[in-house]
């Protein structure tokens, strides 16, 4: 029992160590004190998205082309406009108030729904006959806290115009990266309009962005 | 308001069987009511789009996927009056307490955090059309459900959606409500409209199937006012006492900053300016 219990402690304090780090970690760069990102592909609330979506994850990552999976049910004819209803008439498909007329979660059942026309000529993707992007509201990736540093590879990618804020995948090439909180008592200066808050040999600018005001790393002024 | 006419309850039991019957036999009925749930949304957002003027108060939650999986749920309330063509204001509240004021004249968007005495602002000449288009896409930042802004909303929806379905008539917030399921290549959304001559969005809720954990933006739609009072003050931003200017990050030069040791990650979280 004694055993028992010297392993239980043993085994509690190395978690503590562990888990010590982590913890002032987290309350040191979170809003709110928690360390937990508000950011993420659904913060966007956007009706396209790219990207993996974790809080944080790198703006690059393509999410999967659903185009390709998700089969297409044909519609021949344009869909009647609201002008071509009656007025006020906005009752539900009789057949629709059928219970169970919806799917069930996890249903296998084919895709059955409304395949819109193609877009007309104007919209098609990529036209460059019009400066006009067809997902134009598309939530790129996640933008949250950091909780850490970043590889130097991220922080080429956290300081592309589109791209604040990277996930912390390990601290073996620490860098800086956009963060919530200066992580020193800085310097400021003003250059060109712009103030500037050096932490060490790295500079930082507020900006908002996606995720909110972030102190992001850029070139010395 | 439901403008149909009442049926007996047997008269509606016996409707019921007969659908029950015919539905599954009735491959066309399938597209008629993916056709109908359409000409909901299209309804909605036509509705929307030629409303010269309107305000709504929206409570707003969203899920935000952690490194390490975990899903924490973050919560916004937004007052949104807009003034076609070209006006438009939003006040955020974030569920932390930190409150963003986001107003566009036709001219320059603005944006301001007055706690942390900080604005940004940038010249967009143009419509409500072209600067929602512009914060998001230029300046990289968010604006949910920013498609039911524009006046092309309906282009914009129908254009994006892949697959619609009409799930059921029910009532949500004291009113009848038509609740439709759709799909685009990369969001699966479902919207609750307001039945009846106000074909409004009573709650959307977004999924992002193919981001890690699926999380979700969810949204309910209070207080719509298709005539509010539009003061002159409204638009007018005038930046917070004692703020200064920041830019958008898309703003900033696209250098590199030098690689440096690592902030310690147990130091203090340090001065804020």
């Amino acid at each position: 029992m004694k055993s028992l219990a010297r392993t239980s402690l043993t085994g509690l304090a190395a978690a503590l160590l562990l888990l010590g780090p982590a913890l002032q970690d987290s309350n040191a760069q979170g809003r709110g004190g928690g360390g937990f990102s508000r950011g993420g592909v659904a913060a966007s609330g956007a009706f396209s998205a790219r990207g993996g979506g974790m809080a944080g994850d790198s703006f690059r990552a393509s999410a999967p082309n659903l185009a390709a999976t998700r089969p297409e049910v044909s519609r021949p004819a344009q869909p009647p406009s609201a002008e071509q209803r009656p007025p006020g008439d906005r009752s539900p498909p009789t057949s629709q108030r059928l219970p169970g007329g919806y799917p069930p979660p996890g249903s296998q059942q084919p895709p059955q729904g409304h395949t819109p026309p193609p877009p007309p000529p104007q919209y098609h993707y990529h036209d460059h006959d019009i400066d006009w992007d067809d997902d134009w509201d598309h939530s790129d990736a996640a933008v949250g806290f950091v909780v850490g540093a970043a590889t130097g590879a991220l922080v080429n990618e956290a300081l592309q115009p589109d791209v604040v804020v990277t996930e912390i995948t390990t601290a073996s090439a620490p860098a800086p990266v956009a963060v919530t909180r200066l992580p020193c008592s800085p310097a400021s200066s003003l250059v060109g309009g712009v103030t500037y808050y050096r932490c060490g040999s790295t500079y930082y600018v507020q900006a908002y962005t996606q995720g909110g005001l972030l102190y992001v790393p850029v070139a010395p002024p | 308001m439901d403008k149909h006419p009442k049926h007996s309850p047997i008269a509606q039991f016996l409707g019921r069987l007969t659908l029950i019957a015919l539905v599954p036999f009735t491959p066309g009925s399938v597209q008629a009511e993916a056709d109908e749930a359409m000409d909901i949304l299209l309804d909605m957002t036509g509705f929307l789009a030629g409303q010269p003027h309107f305000s709504v108060a929206i409570q707003s939650s969203y899920d935000a996927v952690q490194a390490d999986g975990q899903k924490i749920e973050f919560a916004e309330r937004r007052r949104l009056l807009l003034a076609r063509p070209d006006r438009l204001r939003v006040d955020l509240e974030e569920s932390d307490g930190l409150r963003h004021q986001l107003i566009y004249n036709g001219h320059q968007i603005s944006l301001a955090t007055p706690q942390s005495h900080v604005y940004a602002q940038v010249s967009q000449p143009g419509t409500v059309d072209d600067a929602v288009r512009f914060f998001i896409r230029d300046l990289d930042m968010r604006l949910p459900f920013a498609v039911l802004l524009v006046s092309n909303a309906s282009e914009e929806l129908q254009r994006r959606t892949r697959q619609i379905d009409y799930v059921e008539q029910t009532r949500l917030a004291g009113v009848t409500v038509h609740h439709l399921a759709g799909r685009t290549d990369s969001v699966d959304y479902q919207v609750w409209v307001r039945d009846g001559d106000t074909p409004l969005p009573v709650r959307l809720v977004l999924t992002y199937p193919d981001a890690e954990g699926q999380p979700q933006f969810r949204a309910d739609f209070r207080d719509w006012d298709l005539k509010p009072a539009l003061p002159d003050d409204a638009f007018v931003f005038t930046p917070p006492a004692d703020a200064r200017q920041i830019p958008f990050a898309s703003e900033l030069p696209g250098s590199v900053a030098p690689a440096v040791a690592p902030p310690s990650s147990g130091a203090p979280a340090g001065e804020q300016p």
